[in-house]
């Protein structure tokens, strides 16, 4: 079965306890676009990401692809692996940059030299070179960041979720991140970008959305 | 009266000279305590992770339920194996009684809440992003938990080390169901009774030595973890 490739989500409801957390009728995904989800601190976005990275199971919904539906209750395991969430602050494993980066081609058990290929091509595409044998733990934020990206870019996601990736950055580290960002729009990488940043908004050429209290504006 | 110097002096000689009594008593020490925590530990980790990753019903109440497991006497686990493994027990048919293994049963009870209480501070004070990002990126639960548990191993290692110490140190339990038999269920604690109750030291402090000296080395090594185990 092909990987899931998700175009819209249909009613989808979040409930913590009896407050209605997220509530959207309807969102569409363009496969190969960037939208921008802008809102104030606590609106919905982080939720939002999580549930489409399967990491958060919604109480109601249906996720929609050109050839088929997914109920809320199955998604985290569809998702799981193929819609990739990045943190506002990137976790490092133990281990090297290169031990980070293979982590999810290990957990898909692909051969060493295949491993080998793909980090290669990787860290030339991070400009990640000289990091490559540093402890990923002991790299600064925005370093964290683009071997964060390079580990969701190693795994070829489906869609890639951005949790105010540039939050936390100083400015030559945002313009890095922002190419690198660009980079993937450009091969065709399907991403929901949450911000608060307006800097964001104009650096990243798609679809704006806004979002407060858990609806869509 | 003690000749205390003499005592001492004559304590480490056994210990040197590889005193046969003194050394099984030892090896039935380490033989029953690393088996117990070793049974305990998977089970053990298991449920801390739950307690600290997954909402479920009863979660409060098995946290309470652990907390209060904890501070259980040593002698009333006995006790409870004991009434159990006797010959008017509902496991009488095993003839686990005054055996190591009933000494292991008694001890995997012992540290189990313990491990649970410590590896469930130390999930709950670790950097929760660790398994998200290892569940994005395709890793299974299984697979994400086990992450978890490599990148919090020295905060865990202190759960397994402190449960260790509870254990090798108790004499209740071991009494109780062990039956205090020499090469077979003597262990420590129990041989420092025993020595001490016929007024026969000089085993008993040799034994409190290594008993002493496994402690030190064991907080020289949960130090050691905790100082370099920091997330900086």
């Amino acid at each position: 079965m092909k990987p899931f490739e998700i175009s819209s989500i249909q009613d989808l409801k979040l409930y913590r306890g009896k407050r209605l957390v997220l509530d959207i009728p309807h969102l569409e995904l363009k496969t190969g676009a960037v939208t921008i989800l802008s809102g104030p601190n606590g609106s919905g976005k982080t939720t939002l990401l999580k549930i489409l990275a399967g990491l958060i199971e919604a109480d109601e919904g249906v996720f929609k692809s050109n050839s088929r539906e997914i109920s809320c209750a199955a998604a985290p395991k569809e998702f799981s692996g193929l819609h990739l969430y990045m943190h506002q602050v990137a976790y490092m494993f133990s281990g090297t940059v290169v031990d980070n980066l293979s982590f999810g081609l290990r957990q898909r058990r692909y051969a060493k030299d295949i491993i080998d290929s793909k980090i290669e091509k990787i860290l030339k595409w991070a400009s990640l070179n000289h990091l490559a044998d540093r402890e990923a733990k002991t790299l600064s934020t925005g370093e964290q960041h683009q071997v964060a990206l390079a580990r969701a870019r190693i795994l070829d996601p489906c869609l890639l979720l951005l949790d105010e990736t540039t939050a936390h950055m100083d400015k030559s580290a945002r313009i890095r991140t922002y190419q690198l960002i660009k980079d993937l729009q450009n091969d065709g990488v399907t991403m929901l970008f949450a911000t608060h940043e307006e800097e964001s908004q104009h650096e990243l050429n798609g679809v704006k959305l806004g979002i407060a209290d858990g609806k869509l504006l | 009266m003690i000749e205390s110097e003499s005592a001492i002096v004559a304590a480490i000689r056994l210990l040197v000279t590889g005193d046969q009594a003194v050394w099984s008593i030892i090896g039935v020490s380490f033989a029953v305590s690393l088996r117990a925590v070793v049974i305990a530990s998977p089970f053990a980790l298991c449920v801390a992770f739950l307690l600290a990753y997954k909402s479920f019903a009863g979660r409060r109440f098995l946290l309470t339920l652990i907390n209060t497991l904890m501070s259980v006497p040593t002698v009333v686990v006995g006790l409870t194996i004991y009434l159990l493994l006797s010959r008017n027990g509902i496991a009488a048919d095993l003839h686990l009684l005054f055996t190591q293994t009933a000494m292991v049963i008694g001890q995997v009870l012992i540290c189990t809440p313990l491990i649970i209480a410590m590896a469930h501070s130390t999930f709950q004070s670790g950097d929760q992003k660790a398994y998200e990002t290892a569940k994005t990126l395709g890793a299974s639960s299984l697979a994400s938990m086990w992450t978890v548990i490599k990148e919090l191993r020295f905060g865990l290692l202190a759960a397994l080390i402190a449960g260790f110490s509870r254990i090798i140190a108790e004499v209740g339990c071991s009494m109780m169901v062990g039956g205090n038999i020499l090469d077979r269920t003597r262990n420590i604690p129990t041989a420092i009774a025993l020595e001490t109750s016929k007024g026969e030291f000089i085993i008993g402090i040799a034994l409190g030595i290594v008993l002493v000296s496994l402690t030190m080395l064991l907080n020289t090594i949960l130090n050691y973890f905790q100082g370099s185990g920091e997330i900086k």
